[in-house]
């Protein structure tokens, strides 16, 4: 094959643009510590990566979701303790005043403390984090309950709806518990409501009615019980947050190393490959030279 | 024989020579002219004279200049250059179109989990302002992301089309110019390096003009080519080029290409124009950017459609596509989505006016914590909302009996309701019955798999979403299908599937073939988990909590249906995936082009290609055949002054 001088430098051109375009890939590669810069580099990697940087911001959301839960599931539990503790004295006050041996001032005295169960309820009903009346249900930006203190009757502002928070892509849970469900519901088969019960212990005491009082003993005891039941549904509630926290830091960690692989660089394997270039760039180098000595105008007489 | 013949001997070697080192320095002065061939003098002997010894050799003639061209290879060269000049052309406008799309530039994906991610914070606090005024900056920034893709798409076209005007320019000139060489190459004697030098630049314009488009060349007779377009309509006959015009497509705006013959009549070949950069623009222009363009609104649309009719719902209105009332991205009607998507007037107004509560849920005022509205639109990310401009149900086995499913599908942003007693068919002549609104049709297929409800995008660059269009409590149709209706027997199959959540991350699958029995075991299997238990009363689903709320939900009705697409993340992601593929391939393409290029010019060069070394060798052997002529001038003038001498005549 006849090897003309034009073609000659143009394989020459073309072999050295080859080597320098890789060259530049290569760098630009470590530059970025990315090996998949732009998607014709490898499509299929790059998309995968772009739908886990996706499912990982959505993981973050879920994660700040879960962490507000979390927050309020704490003051949940305070709340219930306190309720707790309040209808466990509220209980003692029953048996206590139940007795016989009590008479009926001091059952009208007990009376005074009996309202401040009463109001110590409702503020723990009224427990607000931020702007959110935690026991509010779907109207959770005003006061869930509110106390006529001329007749100790309570009055629920809320909905028995809780608002929904997405944990993760299929699952929504209750972003709390409507004070409905807290100060009512059934307990030991009967139907139990908090308030009412209490402003009935209240007005039993006032009237020193010992036979009501026995069935509001009973019914106290049936208060305490929800509560009792209601707390450990929340200590259900909670621990479920931390599985599903748990699980959302998990799928973070596996996300970050499936897009590490997908498109990180191996920063040796690069190093080496550039080497392997830049010798073949040299060389490329050095036979072009040779080759450039190589003609007949080097051995004709000038004149 | 005489000394004279010598002397004429002398000369024709002298000519001759001069000649081939006219011709050596003509190809050295041309080493690097592109599409010239090395041309040699062809020596023969003269002819002879008759002696009384025979015939006698008479010196040297130039027989002809011959050019080194391997026409063939030329002629493949040419054709090739169709595929490389396309080729480049298409890889350089993917590559632009790749980094509007790529995600690096545009962000565009990110903007969307972020734009969701933000409803779901404002789900968590639903009269938060700050939360509110994310939404509305992030759907902002979405907007804008999307608008300045469709700037950047139609900024692509209009070059493509400024491309366009200028290569049918350059087509001209070509045109004209092969057309002025086959008339001096008719007139120029054959086998001179005249002829030759019009024939190189012919086949170097010829090899331009197939890089434009593909064209058939058939040299005549007098060696004039005729040069047809690749569906045979003359561009060049004879010495008479034909030329293309700019044709302003009424439609597009954008300049489509006509072909006016010699009687002057103009013919739009636009369509017929394939191959070569002028092909490649053309595709690209009308083809591969609007594809992109069509792609980018189909995202648009089911952004714009589905958050609004959410947002509509939370303003206590019935979801209408065409109505401003109540939206949160301002309605588009003329179909340009990506172009004019923007917030509607009253979020620009106050970010307070995006509606996060079912108004509908309670008759006329919303409980304002309720989420409903926040959460659905959130859940829109996760949805497989976007399909095609063709969806597909998954396989019933009859088209005419009730389904058992019960909500609202929203089939383009408007509602489409269905019965509990509804059928595919009927479920068919509902969307068939808002297509004016949609330009989605429905129609039942019958295949092997069952019957299927298929659904019709108005053209094939249009895109369907599809979407639980139900809020909040009542998207649990499965259960109210469950619960609320009186089965006939609880052993037989319900035809029922989807899942039931029952909170605290527990949920139980119904399948088609499960009977009520198998579904109250199947739920009563996680009442540890769960706290509820379920029971058959009367026939009926009956679920209990003891004294703790029940969490239900359940699957929904798109779900159920089948009716899905992809994600809006997983959507873009395709998107991104078949521009990066097309990128590759072209890319692929014209380095396989190049190379075949880069062998067939090695073989042309092999041939036609001017060597100085083998020059310089020429020169000197031509030089001293020249020297050794002009020698035999001294060696007859020597011969002469002999003879004169001997003679008597004295030379001076």
């Amino acid at each position: 094959m006849r090897v003309t001088d034009s073609f000659r430098f143009q394989t020459y051109t073309a072999t050295l643009s080859t080597l320098e375009s890789q060259m530049d890939t290569l760098t630009n590669q470590v530059a970025s510590g990315k090996k998949v810069l732009v998607p014709s580099d490898d499509p299929t990697s790059y998309t995968q990566n772009m739908q886990i940087t996706a499912e990982q911001s959505q993981n973050t959301q879920y994660a700040s979701n879960l962490n507000s839960l979390q927050a309020n599931g704490a003051y949940y539990q305070t709340s219930l303790n306190s309720m707790g503790n309040i209808l466990t004295a509220a209980q003692q006050l029953a048996v206590q005043m139940s007795s016989a041996t009590v008479n009926a001032s001091s059952r009208t005295a007990a009376v005074n403390q009996v309202d401040g169960y009463i109001q110590q309820l409702v503020a723990l009903g009224n427990t607000k984090v931020g702007n959110t009346y935690i026991f509010g249900g779907e109207k959770a930006n005003g006061a869930a309950y509110t106390l006529n203190s001329a007749t100790n009757s309570v009055t629920f502002n809320g909905t028995n709806n809780v608002a929904k928070v997405a944990v993760n892509n299929s699952t929504t849970i209750d972003a709390g518990i409507s004070g409905n469900t807290v100060f009512t519901g059934t307990a030991n088969g009967q139907s139990v409501d908090i308030f009412a019960t209490l402003q009935q212990f209240g007005n039993d005491l006032a009237n020193n009615d010992t036979a009501a009082l026995q069935t509001d003993l009973t019914n106290i005891g049936n208060c305490v019980d929800l509560t009792s039941s209601n707390l450990a549904y929340v200590g259900t509630y909670t621990q479920n947050i931390s599985s599903l926290l748990s699980t959302n830091t998990t799928t973070g960690t596996t996300l970050t190393q499936t897009s590490d692989n997908l498109v990180d660089v191996d920063t040796a394997q690069a190093y080496s490959d550039y080497t392997t270039l830049s010798t073949a760039y040299q060389a490329a180098l050095y036979v072009m030279s040779k080759a450039e000595g190589l003609s007949i105008l080097n051995y004709l007489p000038a004149g | 024989m005489s000394i004279a013949s010598i002397l004429n001997i002398a000369k024709s070697a002298l000519s001759a020579n001069q000649t081939a080192i006219q011709t050596t320095s003509h190809n050295i002065a041309n080493v690097d002219t592109p599409g010239y061939s090395r041309q040699e003098a062809v020596l023969e002997e003269a002819a002879p004279t008759p002696s009384s010894l025979g015939l006698m050799g008479n010196g040297v003639t130039v027989q002809q200049i011959k050019s080194y061209l391997d026409q063939n290879t030329q002629n493949s060269i040419s054709a090739q250059n169709s595929n490389l000049q396309g080729q480049t052309v298409a890889g350089n406008y993917l590559t632009s179109i790749q980094g509007i799309f790529n995600e690096d530039n545009s962000n565009l994906s990110a903007r969307i989990t972020q734009f969701f991610n933000d409803w779901q914070t404002l789900s968590t606090d639903p009269t938060s302002t700050a939360d509110k005024q994310t939404v509305a900056s992030d759907g902002q920034n979405l907007s804008s992301a999307i608008n300045g893709m469709y700037g950047d798409l139609t900024s692509l076209q209009t070059q493509a089309n400024g491309d366009v005007t200028s290569a049918i320019s350059d087509v001209n000139t070509a045109l004209t110019s092969i057309a002025s060489l086959n008339q001096e190459i008719a007139q120029s004697q054959v086998g001179t390096s005249e002829a030759n030098d019009y024939i190189d630049q012919r086949n170097q314009l010829l090899q331009t003009l197939a890089g434009y488009m593909n064209i058939t060349c058939v040299t005549g007779s007098n060696n004039m080519v005729t040069v047809l377009t690749s569906s045979g309509k003359g561009l060049v006959q004879g010495n008479t080029a034909s030329q293309l015009t700019q044709v302003q497509n009424q439609q597009t705006g954008f300049t489509d290409v006509g072909l006016q013959g010699v009687s002057g009549n103009v013919v739009d070949i636009t369509g017929e124009t394939s191959g070569g950069s002028l092909g490649a623009l053309i595709s690209a222009r009308d083809t591969t950017i609007n594809g992109y363009i069509s792609d980018l609104n189909g995202l648009a649309q089911s952004i714009t459609q589905n958050v609004n009719y959410f947002n509509q719902m939370g303003n206590g209105g019935t979801p209408d596509q065409a109505a401003s009332t109540g939206t949160f991205f301002q309605p588009v009607t003329d179909g340009n989505y990506a172009k004019d998507m923007a917030l509607s007037d009253q979020i620009m107004d106050s970010s307070g006016n995006i509606q996060t509560a079912n108004i509908m849920a309670s008759s006329s005022t919303a409980d304002p914590t309720d989420n409903d509205v926040a959460l659905a639109i959130a859940s829109l990310a996760n949805d497989t909302v976007l399909g095609g401009n063709t969806v597909s149900s998954t396989p019933v086995a009859s088209s005419s009996t009730a389904l058992g499913i019960s909500g609202n599908l929203a089939v383009n942003g408007v509602a489409v309701a269905v019965g509990a007693g509804d059928s595919l068919s009927d479920i068919e002549a509902a969307i068939n019955g808002i297509k004016g609104q949609t330009g989605v049709s429905a129609s039942v297929t019958d295949s092997s798999a069952g019957y299927q409800l298929v659904l019709t995008a108005a053209t094939t660059a249009d895109h369907i979403s599809v979407v639980n269009g139900d809020l909040g409590a009542s998207s649990q149709s499965l259960l109210q299908t469950l619960s609320a209706t009186s089965q006939s027997s609880t052993t037989t199959a319900l035809n029922l599937t989807g899942d039931i959540e029952l909170g605290r991350g527990q949920s139980v699958t119904v399948s088609a073939s499960d009977s009520l029995q198998t579904v109250v075991n199947n739920i009563n299997d996680v009442t540890g988990a769960t706290g509820v238990t379920a029971s058959i009363s009367n026939n009926e689903l009956a679920l209990s909590n003891g004294s703790g709320p029940i969490a239900v939900s359940t699957g929904t009705v798109t779900q159920t249906l089948g009716l899905s697409g992809a994600t809006y993340t997983d959507y873009e992601a395709g998107v991104v995936s078949k521009v990066g593929e097309a990128v590759k391939s072209a890319t692929d393409l014209t380095t396989y082009s190049q190379n075949t290029m880069t062998s067939l010019q090695g073989q042309q060069a092999s041939e036609s290609g001017v060597s100085i070394d083998e020059e310089m060798s020429n020169l000197i052997q031509y030089e001293n055949a020249y020297q050794a002529a002009a020698r035999l001038y001294t060696v007859a003038s020597t011969l002469l002054d002999t003879l004169m001498n001997a003679v008597g005549v004295t030379t001076t």
